[in-house]
């Protein structure tokens, strides 16, 4: 380089540091002033290749300087360059290069760009030296012209001055108006944050440095520590047991990295006096005066877990009472189970064990009375009769027991046939039609047709026998009617007497076990108390159907079986079970 | 000659009952106790009938009327079996053995010999 020199006028400091340093770079010696009378000064003792001048600057400004310098017969050559950032108007530009500028540059310009201006303004010099008077320059320009001119330029750039100044006293302004409502909002939320966290029911705290800078009452309350003791003096792992310290230090130390972090863990904590309690943590990372700290909640579950094993602790002791009491269950069921063999085994054994003396008894009573073992006097006659008649009570008795255990034992299943109904009837009319003419009573059976049925043959017999006996046994005259009819999928037997009748007080009692009704042939008739009940039972248990009774006093009783009809009957003309 | 009986009854006082209904009925009369020595008189002496109770000390009358059915004894000597061990199924289960009839106890004296000399006929196919 050739090391010009350069002499530079801002009246800012910056400016003139950054274009100094610039131009020094490229070799440039280069000589700064403040504004135009310093300039001046600095070109009464130094010359000088280039002037760069700022315009407005106090004292004298750009526009003085360029005039002073063109008028100076020594100074007039050098070539002036205007670079400037506020006069930017083009009667700026005009008026600058009439006052014999080289250049008017507008700020800011590309460090290359405006280096290479400088040396086309410094390769102009060399061109026009030695100096000619500059093109028309103070002919074209008087100095009245000059005068009006300047102070329009200058007046203009006050006027904008004043007004971008006035611009940025309205926005500053406007600023601190801002920030003063900033800070009432925000004072006002730092109070609603206070009393909410003081309110709360749970611990709030914030950790700066590793220590506590803030508690909420509820964490002085759970810890039994005092604020004072606490903030600024206590670290967060003084409030949890050793055992609990790495996982929250863990945590904390993942927190202020920025880490993945737990949402929340649960600790142990230790309160003053030494008491253990359990705490679930949930933190954060905030900023606490322009530096992260960690703040969050500490939620006191202790009764929580104390409950939850509790809990645990009553749902082993169920599941273990109820494995118990399902082991005792299952032993009083197998208990049950052979009872109920027993019970089987012990109907079984009584049905042979009971009725095997019946059979010397009433078989010797039968064969003395009958005359077969030679003569015997009227006494011994009635006494003898006495025997046998309780004896066969008593066997009636047994007989309905068993069959009454048995059907109430569920051990009684129905063996179901197919027969055809007139035939039993016939029969059971057969075995008791002894008793019947005993008393002159004849038993009439009405059948429209021949009906076959299929259920239980025998457990049928035995109930008809059972109903007819007793139509026979309570009755003192009239004849027997038994009609079995159709209706529907049901067969219904009715079995009509003309006998005592019932009232209806009676007819209530009728089905119950060991009720006899009082009658005048009640102690005669020697039943069991258990006939009835055992045929209802027959009938409803083991044969699927019903029985029923309606009843008149003094005038009779009509039974009725209805079984369920499971076949067709055949048609024919033959009433074969007719008597 | 006199018709023989053979009774199998262990209970003492049905014995005296049945064997005094059958006497006077004019049969000879041959007691056992025990179902064994029940078929080994029935083989022995060839009665006319046989009158089989159930529950025996030893085996019991369903066994007895087999064991009698696949012996040298006639194939044709009819046996009532007499029980109070009326449970159901046990008809069948005694004419499948071999029994001819079945009488439940207690006996009706008075009935009991006309019940007898009806099995009797069944299987002779004729009056005795």
């Amino acid at each position: 380089m050739s090391g010009e020199r350069i002499l530079i006028v801002d009246d800012i400091d910056t400016n003139l540091e950054v274009l100094q340093r610039r131009l020094e770079r490229q070799g440039y010696q280069v000589f700064a002033a403040y504004h135009g009378q310093e300039a001046l000064d600095v070109l009464q003792n130094q010359m000088v290749d280039l002037i760069i001048s700022d315009i407005l600057m106090p004292v004298m400004d750009g526009y003085d300087l360029c005039r002073h310098c063109q008028k100076d017969e020594r100074l007039k050559h050098i070539p002036f360059l205007f670079y400037t950032a506020t006069y930017t108007d083009d009667k700026d530009h005009r008026l600058g290069l009439s006052l014999g500028a080289r250049m008017f540059i507008i700020k800011p310009q590309p460090r290359r760009d405006l280096l290479r201006l400088i040396e086309q303004a410094l390769g102009h010099k060399a061109s026009i030296e030695p100096s000619k008077p500059s093109p028309a320059a103070l002919s074209y320009i008087a100095e009245k012209e000059y005068t009006e001119l300047h102070g329009e330029r200058v007046g203009a750039k006050l006027e904008q001055k004043i007004e971008q100044l006035e611009r940025a006293n309205r926005l500053l302004q406007k600023q601190l108006n801002e920030d003063d409502k900033l800070r009432t909002v925000l004072s006002e939320s730092e109070a609603h944050y206070r009393i909410l966290s003081d309110a709360s029911p749970v611990g709030v705290y914030l950790i700066q440095d590793g220590l506590l800078q803030y508690v909420n009452q509820c964490l002085i309350d759970v810890t039994g520590y005092t604020a004072d003791e606490m903030i600024g003096k206590m670290t967060p792992l003084d409030l949890v047991t050793e055992a609990s310290r790495p996982l929250m230090i863990e945590q904390m130390r993942k927190r202020l990295a920025g880490e993945q972090a737990l949402a929340h863990y649960s600790c142990q904590g230790l309160t003053k006096s030494g008491e253990l309690i359990d705490f679930e943590v949930h933190g954060a990372v905030v900023m606490h005066q322009g530096r992260p700290a960690l703040t969050g909640t500490l939620l006191d579950v202790t009764a929580r877990k104390r409950a939850e094993s509790e809990l645990e602790e009553y749902r082993n002791h169920l599941e273990e009472q109820v494995e118990q009491r399902t082991a005792e269950l299952a032993k009083a069921n197998e208990h049950l189970q052979e009872l109920d063999k027993l019970k089987s085994m012990f109907i079984a054994s009584m049905s042979h064990e009971l009725r095997t003396p019946m059979n010397s008894i009433l078989g010797f009573t039968d064969l003395i009375l009958q005359g077969m073992t030679g003569d015997i006097n009227d006494i011994q006659r009635d006494q003898l009769t006495r025997v046998n008649r309780s004896g066969r009570h008593l066997l009636a008795l047994i007989t309905d027991v068993i069959d009454l255990s048995k059907v109430e034992a569920g051990k009684v299943a129905a063996i179901p046939t197919d027969f055809a109904l007139p035939a039993l009837l016939s029969e059971v009319i057969q075995d008791i039609q002894f008793e019947a003419e005993k008393k002159a009573m004849v038993i009439h059976l009405q059948l429209d047709e021949v009906m076959d049925i299929f259920t239980d043959r025998q457990r049928l017999m035995q109930c008809l026998l059972n109903i007819l006996s007793n139509a026979v046994k309570y009755s003192k005259q009239g004849d027997i009617v038994v009609t079995a009819t159709k209706q529907g999928q049901e067969l219904v037997i009715d079995i009509q007497d003309h006998g005592i009748g019932m009232s209806e007080e009676q007819v209530s009692l009728l089905f119950k076990p060991f009720v006899r009704l009082d009658s005048e042939l009640t102690v005669k008739a020697g039943g069991t108390g258990l006939g009835l009940y055992l045929t209802q039972k027959l009938m409803q248990e083991v044969l699927d159907g019903s029985i029923s009774v309606r009843s008149q006093s003094g005038i009779g009783s009509c039974f009725t079986l209805r079984l369920p009809c499971h076949l067709k009957p055949k048609k024919t003309n033959l009433n074969r079970g007719e008597k | 000659m006199n018709k023989t009986a053979l009774i199998i009854e262990d209970n003492p006082d049905n014995m005296v009952l049945i064997c005094f209904i059958l006497e006077k009925s004019g049969y000879h009369i041959l007691q056992a106790v025990r179902g064994e020595d029940g078929v080994d008189m029935a083989v022995e002496h060839h009665p006319d009938v046989i009158i089989l109770d159930i529950q025996l000390p030893d085996i019991n009358g369903k066994e007895v009327a087999k064991r009698i059915r696949a012996s040298k004894a006639d194939a044709k000597i009819p046996i009532v079996a007499m029980t109070s061990f009326a449970m159901l199924g046990d008809k069948e289960e005694l004419l499948e053995a071999g029994c001819d009839g079945y009488i439940e106890k207690p006996i009706d004296a008075c009935k009991v010999m006309d019940q007898i000399q009806h099995v009797i006929q069944s299987v002779r196919g004729c009056a005795v």
